[in-house]
């Protein structure tokens, strides 16, 4: 085959005329990497950098040439490269390695400007050290709004950021719990035929979404300081002497496990009497053509009869111990320990493992029931003789008593006077054990981010009930279905399955926005770590800590939607 | 037609996982041929056709289009030489829908050949008075029906001045009433000095203005005949079968 | 009070009837003499004469009727917004009340939407001092500096840019080509109230000693000479800009607001450069404040945070890792945490990692973290719609001998930044929103100031006003922006409106 030449392109070879846009790239690079390299090579000089141990040193009086050579070789390389790649002369994949290549070369003066700039701070700078020590020192102040724990002024700083932790989390649960109801009920009503109260939700949904949270937190806040009258008039200002409500917030009457065995009692009753029905209720399966081991059920080789009742077993062990560990965590007074047992020390592995054998359990549970192990027949089985529902009824009537004995109610005792004497307002208290507490800023933060992610879920939910066909609320009405079991069984479920990752992206926003707690004054997590760092530095150590733990809460929080999602839309629509 | 091959392959194969879509085609198409390509779906036409200009990548064996070697060594600016030299009209028009129709058919010339806007659009408009709506030269696309919008795909393939026009079952996504106005625009084409390969169902079309059929079944080119040999007396077995299926 | 009572007696006068039916208790007397609402109604205001705007007509007499009693504190005059309310049900009685349990819904709808009306009106009429913001007008919207009789001068740097935003809105309303009347009435209330907030009562500094002090220099006329300029002009571009776009084809009117939008980015980075020219003339952004701060946070992490958006989402498609693992490394960075956290960073960590190259204020380091946040939000709905373009687009721009890079720009980002614009909108009205934390930062935003009046000699411990008002103005600004959404969504097709009545 000839190689006909032809000539329709007016450019085909190099020329200088051609070059010229590259060339006034040549001249912006090396103006910008002058700049990085000559504070590179400022950190390549003897003596600096404590940590590198080069066979070359760079003088610092020549640091200014050495960073021009090197620019101007840099620019010229990538300029030429650039405009040699430009022409084609390479076959696609050569060059995309040939991208490759000038990128990498492109990026190293940056690169290498912040990775010795990084390490020169660490030396010189004590807020780059990456080191958590002192997360283990004494926090030296004390949070007001604490549950479950109590800080002291001794605790290391790590409690501190535990109790933050617990402080987010509640807030974000209750916030995403309420929001969500909250939300579908204005995103339905939204949608509503009459024109007065879709217009009413229309004016709460354009209110609380386009009013940043800042402001809205601000007028809670104000509202609540407003309404609810000051400490001092907290005799008033109670129902009976069980619950009191001032602008500090509310005070519960305190609730406590007192005898913790009989609670566990309980539990082992109800879950144990769960898997004996279980057991006795199960229709049994043949044992032929299962194999000795499968991945998705290791269990398979105790055979079709004891596999369901070993696997109700592990979860019944799993959820005791969580609450167990629960218990241990939030130490409360317990009288039972599994000393006698097994010694372990840290709660903490205890959660997280029973957590891991519940979820695995769980697991295990649905593949039996898809596998068709879990089938249980409708007819009554006598046990022992005796009609299985009155033995429900007695477990369930024993059980109560059991936890009605182990709980523990106080009323919430105002302290007024000491060694008979009137106390001033200002130094009130209520006696410690007897009281729980819920402090107004949590319940502003709550309130606020309630309302701004309930009209953003509202938004939510009705763009998803608008996608559906029209054709199934047509379909609903002519099967004769009222307006509310059009809405609870034919549009709901399906608007459901596409409202999802929406959804989940705004309880993430939720999560994420619990980071304005520190602008009111409640304790999250963020707003102690921004103390530590005010108070102690090693702002690096301790945004890597801010960072990682929003990325936990965000990774809990997506896959139990993706489980939710996994779940709902097993049918294909 | 001139007796140079402008297209030719050798044991071409492409594969995609396990499955084999061509395997192994030999051809040898000269300039000005007009060829039309025929088969059940699944047998490889459209993929054929693309590895010539190399929106499908083949296996192994060898192409050679217009003297450029077509392989994973071939130069950026011999592909877009490639490129420039072949006209491709597709199944579902892929018209870029967020520019006018003459912006359209002007973009590759300003941007590929390096034309001034105004050259470039008065090449586009002369296009479009070819292909016969000139009057939606200002329009979007989506304004446009099936079988304008398709005419519209083709001026944009000719708007580089091809030398060989390439077909990929233009006239599937048509509604009956508009495959005529295409293959009318088609037809014309084929009277001028241009290679065409055309993979179509319309059959009226090969027998009009086809020069050669070029049969597929599974991956291999089972016939290569006239359109009076192959419609009237095919070869092989398998071209008889097909037949029988759609006439 | 005696209204809720009435309205207690209505709603039973209502429900009576339905609950009687249903536990088929026939009383004659009561079937005879419980009358319909409808018919009722229809006794009313079956006489009057309807037009198109009649029921926008009543409400705004309702709402001024319900100023009035709430200001008279007649016990009678509570009842004079009900009659407008009345004919405004009897209007739209067919919907309103056609079942019971409608009718009861409209009231109590009704009763919520009164009390909240009334409530309103009481707060912003009645209760509250508006002198507080008012007399801070300047400090709000402007901050500190550029009110100061000493650096106050520096607020001509305000105009020119003023001027043109201006002039490219207008020109922008103008490309739509609806009514006239529907811009120029906005448009005009507007001006008056331009006019009003800059020329009414500026003399007023304080009050000392029963004497009245200017207000440190601040010369009203040539304000309102300027502003007037301004306001003329942007009239004309309308004007003109309607003009021509009635004889343009789309395609044209398109081309001319991509222009126009372009032009605003441009002006936008223009009047940072005007505020802050290198070197030493000019504000430096850790001066400037007030809720023109919060407005510059918000455009610039769009402007600046657009290109950085564009390449991040290309990165991330990439098939070379040298893009593809700092785009993803970067983006999955910057969404893990909140915004709060990043402006943490911008405050202790960004200057120690940049000092060296780039001394940078707060304010500086705040939008550049704005930026890179709202690029890789950006970079995400970007992502999601360069999916969506069909993959034979490319296959076609390939056939036709475009370059890569060409591909990317022309082809799959126009269509890409097409059917996200609603989706960027959205993000760019969340970033608005999240400016207002800068205050916790030190810098001079209009919530930080909303935290000074209250300090003020004059104005001690009013808190609620100012912080209203700022609240309004963010909202405003969203909720418009949000409409602009909507329409933007209209304009391309890619909405779904209805389903009312689905429920």
């Amino acid at each position: 085959m000839e190689k006909q030449n032809i000539d329709k392109f007016k450019i085909s070879k190099y020329s200088l005329s051609d070059f010229l846009p590259y060339g006034s790239f040549i001249l912006l690079y090396f103006f910008i990497s002058n700049i990085f390299l000559d504070l590179t090579f400022l950190n390549l000089t003897p003596n600096r950098l404590e940590a590198l141990d080069l066979p070359f040193y760079v003088e610092s009086s020549s640091v200014n040439l050495v960073s021009d050579i090197f620019s101007a070789i840099i620019s010229i390389f990538l300029a030429i490269g650039m405009y040699m790649l430009q022409k084609g002369t390479l076959s696609p994949n050569r060059t995309d390695i040939g991208i490759q290549v000038l990128a990498t070369i492109a990026f190293l003066p940056v690169v290498s400007y912040f990775f010795l700039h990084v390490m020169w701070l660490r030396q010189t700078d004590s807020s780059w050290e990456f080191d958590f020590s002192l997360m283990d020192e004494a926090a030296g102040w004390q949070i007001s709004n604490e549950w479950p724990f109590e800080t002291k002024l001794q605790d290391p700083r790590w409690k501190f950021y535990q109790v933050g932790v617990i402080n987010s989390v509640r807030v974000v649960i209750f916030s995403i719990f309420f929001s969500t109801i909250l939300g579908v009920i204005v995103g339905v009503l939204r949608l509503s035929k009459n024109k007065l109260l879709s217009n009413l939700a229309k004016i709460y949904v354009d209110l609380f979404r386009n009013v940043p949270l800042v402001a809205q937190l601000f007028f809670v806040s104000v509202w609540f300081l407003t309404t609810l009258e000051p400490f001092r008039e907290v005799q008033n200002n109670n129902f009976l002497g069980w619950f009191y409500w001032s602008n500090r917030g509310f005070v519960f009457p305190h609730l406590e496990f007192s005898n913790t065995l009989f609670f566990f009692l309980a539990i082992i009753l109800i879950l144990g009497s769960r898997i004996y029905f279980r057991f006795t209720e199960r229709i049994p399966v043949s044992n032929q053509n299962s194999p000795a081991f499968s991945l998705k059920r290791p269990l398979i080789g105790l055979g079709s009869q004891k596999e369901p009742i070993v696997v109700d077993m592990l979860y019944s062990f799993s959820l005791i111990s969580i609450i167990y560990s629960v218990f241990k965590v939030v130490s409360w007074d317990y009288k039972f320990t599994l000393s006698g047992l097994i010694s372990w020390s840290d709660s903490y592995s205890i959660f997280v493992f029973s957590s891991l054998l519940l979820a695995l359990s769980m697991r295990y549970n649905r593949k039996l029931d898809e596998d068709g192990l879990n089938k249980f027949t409708d007819s009554q089985i006598l046990i022992f003789q005796v009609n299985p529902l009155h033995i429900r009824l007695v477990i369930f009537i024993l059980s109560t008593i059991l936890i009605y004995l182990s709980l523990s109610i106080e009323k919430p005792n105002l302290i007024t006077e000491e060694n008979g004497e009137e106390l001033s307002w200002g130094r009130w208290e209520f006696q410690e054990g007897t009281f729980e507490d819920v402090s107004s800023v949590f319940l502003v933060l709550m309130i606020g981010l309630t309302l701004y992610t309930s009209a953003q879920i509202s938004e939510v939910v009705r763009g998803s009930i608008q996608a559906l066909p029209v054709g199934q609320v047509e379909a609903s009405i002519s099967l004769g279905l009222s307006s509310y079991q059009r809405l609870t069984l034919v549009i709901l479920p399906q608007a459901l399955r596409s409202m999802i990752p929406s959804l989940t992206n705004q309880y993430l926003n939720c999560w994420k926005n619990s980071s304005l707690a520190i602008l009111i004054g409640f304790s999250d997590f963020y707003a102690i770590l921004t103390n530590v760092v005010n108070n102690a530095g090693h702002a690096v150590a301790i945004f890597a800590i801010i960072l990682l733990t929003y990325q936990a809460g965000s990774l809990v929080i997506s896959t139990i939607m993706n489980d939710i999602n996994q779940n709902v839309t097993k049918v294909k629509i | 037609m001139s007796e140079e091959s402008i297209i030719q392959t050798k044991d071409v194969t492409v594969s995609f996982g396990d499955f084999q879509a061509l395997k192994g085609i030999n051809v040898d198409i000269k300039q000005g041929e007009i060829i039309v390509v025929l088969g059940p779906s699944g047998s490889g036409k459209s993929t054929f056709i693309r590895t010539l200009n190399r929106l499908q990548p083949h296996d192994g064996g060898e192409i050679v289009v217009d003297g450029i070697q077509i392989n994973e060594d071939t130069t950026v600016s011999d592909l877009k030489q490639l490129r420039s030299d072949i006209g491709f009209v597709f199944q579902q028009f892929n018209l870029f829908p967020h520019i006018t129709v003459l912006e359209n058919i002007a973009l590759a010339p300003q941007k590929v050949r390096g034309m001034s806007k105004e050259e470039a659009e008065e090449v586009a408009m002369k296009l479009l008075e070819r292909v016969g709506i000139p009057e939606q030269k200002n329009k979007y696309p989506a304004a446009l029906s099936g079988g304008q919008q398709q005419r519209v795909a083709i001026a944009r393939a000719l708007a580089m001045d091809p030398k060989i026009m390439l077909f990929d079952e233009p006239t599937s996504a048509l509604d009956p009433e508009m495959i005529k106005e295409v293959l009318d625009v088609m037809i014309d084409l084929a009277k001028r000095d241009i290679t065409m390969i055309v993979v179509t169902h319309e059959m009226g079309f090969a027998k009009e203005v086809g020069d050669r059929i070029m049969f597929f079944d599974e991956g291999h080119l089972v016939e290569e005949s006239t359109p009076d040999v192959f419609f009237d007396n095919p070869k092989e077995d398998r071209s008889k079968l097909f037949l029988e299926q759609i006439l | 009070m005696s209204f809720n009572f009435f309205l207690l007696i209505f709603i039973l006068f209502v429900l009576l009837p339905d609950l009687l039916n249903r536990y088929h208790i026939t009383v004659r007397a009561v079937q005879v003499s419980c009358p319909n609402i409808r018919e009722i109604l229809n006794l009313l205001y079956g006489k009057l004469p309807r037009y198109t705007y009649s029921a926008e007509l009543a409400f705004i007499i309702s709402l001024l009727l319900t100023y009035f009693a709430v200001k008279s504190e007649l016990s009678f005059a509570s009842y004079l917004p009900l009659v407008t309310f009345g004919y405004i049900a009897h209007l739209n009685s067919k919907e309103l009340f056609d079942t019971p349990s409608n009718s009861f819904i409209t009231i109590l709808s009704f009763f919520i939407l009164y009390s909240f009306f009334v409530k309103a009106l009481e707060f912003v009429f009645i209760e509250s001092n508006w002198d507080v913001v008012f007399k801070n007008r300047r400090f709000i919207f402007l901050g500190p500096y550029f009110i100061n009789p000493y650096t106050g001068d520096e607020i001509w740097r305000f105009w020119p840019p003023f001027y043109v935003f201006l002039v490219i809105f207008c020109a922008g309303y103008g490309t739509l080509s609806e009514s006239k009347v529907k811009f120029l009435l906005p448009y005009s209330i507007f001006c008056l109230a331009l006019i009003f907030l800059i020329g009414y009562d500026s003399d007023y500094y304080s009050y000392k000693n029963g004497m009245k002090i200017s207000n440190r220099n601040y010369e009203a006329t040539e304000s309102l000479f300027l502003l007037a300029g301004a306001l003329i002009l942007g009239l004309i571009s309308y004007l003109l800009m309607h003009q021509r776009c009635k004889i343009l084809e789309e395609f044209q009117v398109n081309y001319i607001q991509q222009v126009l939008i372009l032009s605003s980015f441009l002006s936008f980075i223009g009047m940072l450069f005007l505020l802050d020219p290198p070197g030493d003339e000019g504000v430096k952004p850790s001066y400037w404040g007030g809720f023109v701060l919060n407005l510059i946070f918000a455009f610039g992490s769009l402007v600046i945070g657009f290109g950085i958006g564009i390449a991040l989402a290309f990165g991330r498609r990439s098939s070379l890792p040298v893009f593809y693992v700092p785009s993803v490394a970067i983006i999955e960075l910057f969404r893990s945490g909140p915004l709060v956290a990043w402006l943490f960073f911008a405050q202790f960590l960004v200057p120690d990692l940049f000092n060296p190259v780039w001394e940078a204020d707060i304010a500086s380091r705040i939008i550049f973290v704005f930026a890179l946040f709202f690029g890789c939000y950006l970079a995400e709905i970007l992502r999601g719609g360069l999916q969506t373009v069909p993959h034979g687009q490319f296959e076609a721009a390939t056939a036709l001998g475009l370059s890569p890079t060409q591909i990317k720009l022309r082809i799959q980002l126009p269509q890409a930044i097409r059917t996200t614009l609603p989706a960027i909108v959205g993000q760019m009205i969340a970033m608005l929103k999240d400016t207002s934390l800068v205050y916790f930062f030190g810098v001079y935003d209009a919530f930080k100031a909303t935290k000074d009046i209250p300090s003020q000699r004059d104005f001690l411990a009013e808190y609620e006003e100012p912080l209203v008002f700022v609240a309004f103005l963010f909202w405003a600004v969203a909720y418009y922006l949000s409409r602009l959404t909507t329409k933007i969504e209209k304009n391309l097709g890619l909405d779904n409106e209805g389903g009312a009545g689905r429920t």
